[in-house]
């Protein structure tokens, strides 16, 4: 995929973020995880967040893959490509694109672990780094 | 009034549905409004979610929304805890 992005004409960079399934959290070990989503609204919240990086930045092509259902520790759960004429506008962009998609895509993660199963509460730093965003606006 | 219900992750499991279509027989302005009316009908759960509903979200046809906002015969209304994807 990423190769596929930089064939385009005028892209100078593609970088790309993965986020994986971690097998520890909060001393429990983690068995299993389950992603739930929001069909319908998650392609429309996913292209809103897409629309609202072009706009900020000067941007060839973004993809964003999204896994559901079950998902083992070391597993890919997200990952998000940017291709633009200069590094700058991608790096800028992926990193907005993926703190747009923790509070604003309709996922939710619940964690099978040997102390069995939680919902995942939404974290504090993944609202503030979005705030952090509006500056843009 | 019609209205499609959904519910996800933790409320899905509380309420043990993920969606439902609900028939109004008075029409209703908001979510809020909505909720009100559940938990004055059914008690238990949608009492429980009328108390806390400051943290949980609401969509309105798909789109993030406020508990105060329109809601329409014909809305698909959805209501979830935060989002934890990514």
């Amino acid at each position: 995929m990423i190769l596929e992005l930089s064939r385009k004409d005028n892209v100078g960079a593609v970088v790309s973020f993965s986020g994986y399934v971690r097998e520890f959290s909060k001393e429990k070990q983690l068995k299993y995880m389950e992603l739930e989503h929001y069909p319908g609204m998650t392609e429309k919240a996913l292209e809103s967040i897409i629309q609202k990086a072009k706009s900020y930045w000067n941007i060839e092509q973004i993809t964003i893959i999204h896994r559901v259902g079950r998902l083992l520790p070391k597993d890919i759960i997200v990952g998000v490509i940017v291709s633009s004429r200069h590094r700058s506008n991608a790096f800028k962009a992926c990193e907005f694109i993926i703190d747009f998609l923790k509070t604003e895509a309709p996922f939710w993660k619940k964690e099978i672990s040997d102390k069995g199963e939680f919902w995942v509460a939404e974290r504090q730093e993944d609202i503030i780094k979005k705030t952090n965003w509006n500056k843009l606006d | 009034m019609n209205l499609k219900l959904l519910f996800f992750a933790s409320l899905r499991e509380q309420f043990d549905f993920s969606q439902k279509e609900i028939t109004l027989t008075k029409e209703v302005g908001s979510a809020e409004e909505f909720l009100l009316v559940m938990s004055k009908k059914n008690g238990g759960e949608w009492i429980n979610l009328l108390e806390n509903k400051e943290t949980y979200k609401v969509a309105i046809n798909q789109e993030l929304a406020s508990w105060n906002d329109p809601i329409h015969s014909g809305d698909e209304l959805a209501i979830f805890p935060p989002i934890t994807g990514g």
